[in-house]
């Protein structure tokens, strides 16, 4: 029981890994329609920014994470106005080609500055362990899933009740009418991408600074789309839930089960939600069905 | 209703233009007409391609075999993506279950190649209805979605089921001895059986069902208005790509004569979905062009870096497998965004300005 | 005009794979052969170094007196460790003459060829990995394994702890590796050799190639409480920090490592946490003192390299200099035999070869045995925050 418990907080605590690159997921998605199979690529892009701030530049984290996050919105807006505005119009899934087309370059971009080996981001989390009671947490697994939790904190009060905020939700329910109010959907669209590309950007350093990162890390960020198909694919604070679920199903199935059962999990939900409810646990629209 | 749409695209002119004017950004599907020109150059390639061989080279044997198996995989996912508009992002996967089934019937039943490939796109065909049973009832990029999830699905079958799939260390498949002629006869084969696919999935689109394809990629409300049921035409476009990639994998498990799970990967799934981009969405000239330049265009590139990198030393050799997925991506977005009908569609240009002149 | 340019563009991209069909000649005296290495792709780290040994002990070798006066002439191909990739750059390779031998990415690669090589080509084979299935000299009769398989390191991680155990009670020992076909090789050996051993097998750890979290495999390694964890399957991936945590976590245990994960810089990377670590190598890492002949040739090497240089190798350099050694050495004796150098051959000649003197690179005089080299050292590694070595824990072992 108590090894449960153990592998519980241990879960929940990874799963918080998923929920900033599922958060910029949805909120591309929910603004521009477009699903972002480069999500974990930025990801990956971003942590290899910071990397090359802090360790090749030597020039401290705290600088080190504004230049990341600066370098990642820049990446995001390029993406956005670059190739997607001009193909406005298109059928979804030429956008969709894209991201996919954007995703493999940012890998072969990686891959030709930084090569394949694994790097270790510099360990500005404590490693120092953290007691509950008798529960052993990793410092860094759980200064990450602190972290994670203001970030997301702060993206949803920004969602909430900033005027860009509303600004972007009001784009996202009604395109038309958004556009009749006066707001200038093509800037949301950007505005959008960018704050996608500092949630990508944050999310990479926290999770790449548990285990090292590689030009590959966005791969392993594919188990994202189990979040996000799990929490409905609008749902802001669906995704959070659905993030920690997630993470806590596959530490346990990874801990009673094994590593290639872990691997399969987050797609066998998503076929299950596929089938049963498409609209996810959360969805706030409606599929539409053929 | 079902009369009326068969009338309507009967009536409308090759090409899909029906719907022309919906979605005039989508690729329109090559002209029908036959020109002398045409049958001339098909005869020649024909030529060519009996005539090759006699180069002798077991390497320039090997690429065109490879090529011509790509080929296949390539019309099979153009029918899936350029024809019926629906995003697969697990195209290996299934020419994995193909090479796996086709494979294990060689090996167990001793049954000949040409049983086997037609079991193995079966099998391929049937796990397509599986996975897109569920997706394409709905609407939106759920395809994608599940495709995905059939890779990571597939491939952890592939390495999971020991007993049967050999699991991480695969299968060792037996040779195959075509027509008595070896590599030579195995090339025929895989050529032949590549002219006959792609003028199957040529005529396809001349009967209802391609038509149907068509239709629903444009629209799918107006194609359900004209009588579709678009779910299950969307299925059979789905598996149908899904079978001609096990066929794919059946001929390519003998070709390489090992089957193993890290084959079949999402990387290469998207060399497929390039391949159909850059050759030119729903063009059969533009699947064999795309799977040509895609299988070939790592050679070339390894040429030219060896001619102009610095030679011989470990310092130029990070360079080429990045690149190459830095190409491979950047041929997606470029095609897309200047020219969307692919190298088809510079083909097809050329051709019209080398007439003008 | 924009059209015009593509397609030249296109029409140039025709004319260079046109240009594949040429093939530079080589004089009939050079022995040809080669070398299909993992240059780029998921295990570049060690297929270029891999290289460059290769190309310094090619260097060294026709510089002092090639094989019997004649020049080594390598073609070397990246496979990005991909099968159909390096398949074409073997029949590449075979379509442009005579070779001696052939050095493949991996053992997906090996088995892949074989078939087809032991039919018609009958080359002599080698690669860069230690797979178990490969000393199954029926189905590889032309591959040679230039050291222990993966079983052999496992064996010999168990022969120290034997060692170690004297009169005391079963040692306990988890497995750590990653779900790959790598990772995996041993696994079936392992546990049946620790049963007849009197091992007691205590915890078989799983992980993924690479992830986020691991705290869960430290967990149940923490239950488990063994006396020893063996990591197989690694590269720099994962286990420095399951190790790390297991020392946060209290574990205490002895760890150990199979060859690709237990290499020199790897484990000064980890830094004091894998203070004591013990790694197999199936080579002699300290290059920097030793007295080897050829040991002296790769300090040489090293040094005139321009890359840092602490005076120790890496698995991957090493073995291009081991496996381009060895196989002058068997082709100088197929030469002394008076026989052509085909496969059947450069085997024969490979297996007649006894007590080979390696130049230091292995400690001991090598005889093959099943057609590999079986062979190992054990290090232990001392790491502290500024300070790293690592010396023998025991004798050069010999798997039989």
């Amino acid at each position: 029981m108590l090894q449960f418990l153990e592998f519980s907080v241990i879960g929940v605590a990874s799963g918080s890994m998923y929920v900033l690159a599922a958060l910029g997921f949805v909120i591309i998605f929910k603004s521009t329609n477009i699903f972002n199979f480069a999500m974990g690529e930025m990801m990956m892009f971003g942590a290899y920014l910071f990397f090359a701030a802090t360790v090749q530049l030597q020039l401290g984290w705290p600088l080190g994470i504004v230049l990341a996050l600066a370098g990642s919105i820049l990446t995001a807006i390029a993406i956005e106005r670059g190739l997607l505005q001009p193909l406005l119009g298109q059928p979804v899934i030429v956008l969709v080609l894209v991201t996919l087309g954007v995703g493999s370059m940012l890998r072969g971009i990686a891959g030709l500055i930084w090569g394949p080996d694994i790097v270790q981001l510099p360990d500005f989390l404590p490693r120092a362990p953290i007691f509950i009671g008798d529960l052993l947490v990793p410092g860094k697994l759980a200064w990450g899933c602190l972290a994670v939790g203001i970030i997301a904190t702060l993206f949803i009060l920004y969602y909430r009740f900033s005027r860009a905020g509303i600004a972007i939700r009001a784009t996202s329910s009604d395109q038309l009418t958004a556009e009749g109010m006066g707001i200038n959907i093509r800037r949301i669209f950007t505005l959008t991408w960018a704050i996608g590309g500092v949630l990508a950007a944050c999310s990479g350093i926290v999770v790449g600074s548990l285990n090292g990162i590689t030009p590959t890390l966005g791969l392993v960020a594919l188990n994202v789309l189990a979040v996000v198909m799990l929490g409905g694919m609008t749902s802001v604070g669906g995704v959070v839930i659905a993030g920690i679920f997630i993470g806590w199903v596959e530490t346990l199935v990874g801990a009673y089960l094994g590593a290639a059962w872990q691997a399969f999990m987050p797609y066998l939900i998503v076929l299950l939600v596929m089938t049963f409810k498409p609209a996810g646990l959360f969805g706030e629209q409606q599929i539409e069905r053929i | 209703m079902q009369r009326l749409f068969d009338k309507m695209v009967t009536r409308a002119p090759d090409g899909g233009s029906a719907a022309a004017g919906l979605a005039a950004a989508r690729p329109a599907p090559a002209p029908r007409s036959t020109t002398l020109f045409q049958v001339g150059g098909w005869l020649l390639l024909a030529a060519a391609l009996i005539a090759f061989p006699a180069t002798g080279s077991g390497y320039l044997l090997f690429m065109a075999t490879l090529v011509a198996i790509n080929v296949i995989a390539t019309a099979g996912l153009n029918i899936t993506v350029g024809y019926a508009g629906l995003l697969s992002i697990g195209h290996s996967a299934f020419i994995g279950v193909g090479a796996y089934v086709s494979t294990l019937m060689m090996i167990h039943l001793g049954t000949p190649l040409i049983v086997n490939l037609v079991f193995g796109g079966l099998a391929a065909f049937l796990v397509g209805l599986v996975f897109g049973a569920p997706s394409l009832r709905i609407k939106g990029v759920y395809l994608a979605i599940a495709t995905l999830a059939a890779q990571y699905s597939l491939y952890f079958v592939f390495q999971q089921w020991t007993p049967v799939t050999g699991g991480d260390r695969g299968l060792s498949v037996p040779g195959v001895n075509m027509f008595g002629l070896g590599d030579k006869g195995l090339y025929y084969f895989v050529v032949g059986l590549m002219v006959v696919l792609l003028i199957v999935a040529r005529n396809l689109f001349r009967t209802r069902v391609g038509r149907a394809f068509i239709a629903l990629r444009e629209r799918d409300y107006a194609a359900e208005v004209l009588g579709i049921n678009v779910v299950r035409y969307k299925l059979l476009a789905f598996a149908l790509g899904a079978a001609y990639a096990g066929v794919a994998g059946s001929l390519l498990a003998v070709f390489l004569r090992i089957v193993n799970p890290d084959q079949f990967t999402l990387l290469a799934s998207v060399f497929f979905l390039a391949a159909v981009v850059v050759g030119g969405q729903a063009s059969i000239l533009g699947s064999i062009l795309g799977a040509a330049f895609m299988t070939l265009m790592p050679e070339i590139l390894r040429e030219v870096l060896e001619i102009f990198g610095p030679r011989g030393t470990a310092d130029v050799a990070g360079i080429l497998s990045p690149l190459r997925e830095f190409i491979f991506g950047a041929l997606i977005v470029g095609f897309l965004v200047f020219e969307p009908r692919g190298l088809a569609g510079l083909v097809d240009r050329l051709r019209a300005g080398g007439r003008k002149d | 005009m924009s059209t015009k340019l593509r397609s030249a563009v296109f029409a140039g991209a025709l004319g260079a794979s046109a240009f594949l069909m040429g093939a530079a000649p080589a004089t009939a005296q050079d022995i040809k052969f080669s070398l299909q290495l993992p240059l780029t792709g998921p295990i570049a780290f060690t297929g270029q170094l891999n290289q460059a040994g290769w190309q310094h002990a090619i260097d060294w070798i026709n510089k002092n007196g090639g094989v019997k006066g004649r020049k080594l002439d390598p073609y070397i191909y990246d496979s990005e460790y991909k099968v159909d990739v390096g398949i074409a750059g073997w029949k590449k390779a075979i379509a442009s003459g005579d070779m001696a031998f052939s050095i493949g990415d991996g053992t997906p690669f090996i088995r892949a060829v074989s078939p087809e090589n032991n039919d018609r080509h009958k080359i002599l084979m080698s690669n860069t990995g230690y797979a178990s299935d490969l000393v199954d000299t029926k189905k590889y009769p032309y591959h040679i394994l230039i050291g222990p398989t993966y079983s052999d390191q496992i064996d010999m991680l168990y022969k120290y702890i034997k060692d170690k155990q004297g009169t005391g009670p079963a040692p306990k020992v988890a497995l750590v590796y990653t779900a790959t076909e790598f990772g995996r090789d041993p696994l079936e050996h392992a546990k049946m050799r620790a049963k007849d051993l009197g091992l007691n097998i205590v915890a078989e750890e799983e992980t993924k190639w690479s992830g986020i979290d691991v705290t869960p495999h430290v967990i149940k390694l923490r239950n488990a409480a063994p006396d020893y964890v063996i990591f197989h399957g690694y590269a720099g991936n994962l286990w420095p920090e399951i190790l790390k945590l297991s020392r946060e976590y209290g574990i205490k245990a002895e760890f150990m490592g199979t060859v690709y994960g237990s290499q020199a810089d790897l484990v000064k990377g980890v830094g004091p946490a894998a203070d004591g670590f013990l790694g197999v190598a199936p080579y002699e890492m300290n290059v920097a003192g030793n007295n080897g002949w050829a040991m002296k040739a790769i300090d040489a090497a090293l040094k005139g390299w321009g890359k840092p240089y602490d005076g120790y190798t890496n698995v991957g350099y090493i073995q291009g200099w081991v496996l381009a050694i060895y196989l002058r050495d068997v082709i100088a004796k197929a030469i002394d035999m008076g026989k052509p150098l085909n496969g059947d051959n450069l085997i024969t000649a490979a297996k007649e070869l006894k007590n080979w003197d390696s130049g230091g690179m292995i400690g001991v005089p090598v005889t093959t045995v099943n057609q590999r080299l079986p062979y190992g050292m054990i290090y232990r590694f001392s790491v502290t925050k500024d300070s790293f070595s690592f010396k023998p824990a025991a004798n050069w072992i010999k798997v039989e």
